[in-house]
């Protein structure tokens, strides 16, 4: 049917939309009924064969490939010359007296089976290696003609079940506007290569392949997660429209990067007595979320402002100890020096109950979210704690340190945490330069009680940060990583809303900083309103600095100048 | 890993007191799904076990060169 079609949906990668011709790669079929063959030595021989010549192909791949395929193709030479793999293939041959080709699909599909089986992310995606080396030994043994995908035409959509390394290691990527697959989530191979090289993509389109043909016009929308095939004058002309919008967003996104975001004096507003303040107003930090080094580089690339929020707890996972002070000294060292006087808060240990760590046991909690996680954690094991804060004291003259204390829920735990941190300076020497303001000691707002009582912490504390995603959970008593009950969790929730104003305003009336880590500060729809109650900053990955940027400088009393 | 069993001709096995992989393929490797911090045990026979098992410890003594 030539028809126009219904659009098809799936998931998005990147936003944008591509207009393009398609290009089909559709999957082998394998005659396994005409399996038989003669002389099951020869048989052997010709598989023995076709893996050489297959090895010999990746080995050039790998010469040509860039950094991020070479490992991805060296892999699969491993994978190619498993003799797990291969001894079971020949032996199966050997019992069946079966065709090469046919052996090797069944064994790839059990293998392929046996990996999603274990239900693991990191699996899953070695289970498309296993089919990716599977399908290169079928191609060579049945002298498949594949794709040139060396030279496509401008504008091309691929269609394809699912990407595999071999096809991508080879594509011109200056010629594909747009990829569509069946299968595949967010943290598929597509998906990755779609993210890496800023292509438009929609992943697990189911039946994609359906009802395209070679050549067919069709339209990519990436933050839809739509695809319309063989599309009418009337969608096209809409699409054009809209995509010459995301390129005009793009361009304002991009002149925003290097801009700060300014609060322009209210006319009703009691004075602001700071001199230089009336002609510019108060500046909003756009700051970054970090989770490691090289999200800092990526971080002050988007234009961020600072870190508003550095999670050390990379620095203990996937280990089989804790980091040492010395250990701990040098990242933050090399993180304050990255980011010169742009602040940087650096955020305590921030694990236990259900992130558990290699290197430290603790009891298994009925109920983890409320167990003993977090500050009540380092409160419990200051060995851990100080530790932590003498390397930061360390790090301290080497950048615009300030520290952040999780999950604090009565006033006696910030006094405890403040405690700790004072008994490390004057261990160190230190406590001079750290008292009258010398460091900034501030915490998170993620628990209902610590809103509520935010008046109270204000006088204490240097700054607040609100972790909207824990105090949503704990606000409404829903569990995030619940499925279940995802349609309850809602940070614009009244009772939540009412909880970020009281923390607000404290702030404000105590003339302390208070920002927002959670997701809510990048949301568009939210952003308004945190600017109206008067939030100082705004902490978001480093992707989404230029959106909250654009976000606040497109409301009246916001504008963006440069530095 | 993979790399040096495959330089050993003796027979290196890794068992996690679950089960056993043979540690020249991948695929065993892989489905053992031995995590960081797992005990796990490293047997080698034949030619050269010494030198392989040697290796093999500095390998992960040294966290996998990721340090």
């Amino acid at each position: 049917m030539m028809d126009r079609i219904s659009p098809l949906w799936g998931i998005g990668i990147n936003n944008g939309i591509a207009i393009g011709r398609a290009l089909v790669l559709r999957p082998i079929v394998y005659a396994r009924e005409q399996t038989h063959c003669e002389d099951v030595e020869a048989e052997i021989l010709r598989l023995k064969t076709a893996i050489a010549s297959c090895a010999g192909d990746i080995e050039g791949e790998v010469d040509a490939a860039q950094s991020e395929h070479k490992e991805i193709l060296k892999s699969h030479l491993n994978f190619l010359e498993d003799h797990a793999f291969n001894d079971k293939a020949f032996a199966r041959i050997r019992e069946t007296a079966r065709t090469a080709d046919s052996v090797i699909s069944e064994i790839t599909d059990e293998t392929y089976q046996s990996f999603i089986e274990l239900d693991i992310p990191y699996l899953k995606e070695r289970a498309d290696d296993v089919r990716d080396v599977g399908s290169r030994i079928i191609r060579k043994l049945t002298n498949a003609k594949t794709v040139d995908l060396t030279s496509l035409p401008h504008g091309t959509i691929l269609f394809a079940q699912e990407l595999v390394p071999s096809q991508t290691a080879k594509l011109d990527k200056e010629r594909v506007a747009g990829f569509v697959t069946e299968r595949g989530g967010k943290t598929s191979h597509t998906a990755i290569m779609a993210k890496t090289l800023g292509i438009v993509a929609v992943v697990g389109c189911v039946d994609a392949l359906e009802d395209v043909n070679d050549g067919d016009e069709v339209i990519v929308d990436g933050s839809e997660g739509q695809v319309i095939i063989r599309p009418d004058e009337e969608s096209l002309s809409r699409c054009r429209e809209r995509q010459a919008d995301s390129i005009a967003r793009k361009e304002a996104l991009n002149a925003l990067r290097h801009k700060h975001v300014y609060r322009c004096p209210g006319e009703n507003e009691p004075g602001q007595h700071v001199q230089g303040q009336h002609v510019q107003g108060q500046h909003v930090p756009v700051l970054a979320n970090v989770g490691c080094l090289k999200d800092i580089e990526l971080a002050l690339e988007c234009g961020a402002d600072g870190v508003g929020l550095f999670r050390t707890e990379f620095l203990f996972m996937d280990r089989p100890d804790l980091p040492g002070e010395d250990e701990q000294y040098e990242v933050y060292k090399a993180a304050a020096e990255m980011l010169g006087r742009k602040p940087l808060v650096i955020r305590t240990l921030d694990i236990g109950g259900d992130k558990s760590l290699p290197g430290l046991s603790t009891p298994e909690e009925e109920n983890p979210f409320l167990g003993l996680r977090a500050i009540r954690l380092c409160l419990d094991k200051p060995d851990i704690f100080k530790t932590q804060l003498r390397a930061i004291l360390r790090a301290m003259p080497f950048g615009n340190i300030s520290v952040m204390f999780p999950m604090i829920s009565a006033l006696h735990e910030l006094r405890s945490a403040k405690a700790v941190f004072m008994e490390c300076a004057e261990e160190l020497g230190l406590k001079d330069a750290c008292e009258g303001g010398g460091i900034r000691l501030g915490m998170m707002i993620e628990i209902p009680a610590a809103a509520l009582q935010a008046a109270a912490f204000a006088l204490e504390a240097d700054f607040f940060s609100i972790g909207t995603n824990d105090l949503t959970q704990y606000t409404l008593a829903v569990d995030r990583g619940n499925d279940s009950v995802q349609y309850l969790y809602d940070y614009m929730h009244p009772a939540v809303l009412q909880l970020v104003a009281t923390t607000i305003s404290a702030a404000k009336k105590e003339g302390i900083d208070c920002c927002m880590c959670g997701e809510m500060a990048a949301d568009p729809y939210a952003i308004p309103l945190l600017a109206q109650m008067g939030l100082g900053s705004f902490s978001v990955s480093a992707g989404e600095v230029p959106p909250t940027k654009h976000a606040l400088v497109s409301m009246d009393g916001f504008h963006a100048k440069d530095s | 890993m993979i790399e040096i069993a495959k330089k050993y001709s003796c027979k290196l096995e890794i068992s996690n007191g679950v089960a056993t992989a043979d540690m020249g393929s991948i695929i065993d490797m892989l489905r053992l799904q031995v995590k960081m911090g797992d005990e796990v045990t490293i047997s080698a026979d034949g030619e050269g076990e010494e030198e392989a098992l040697q290796e093999i410890v500095t390998l992960i003594g040294n966290k996998f060169g990721e340090e």
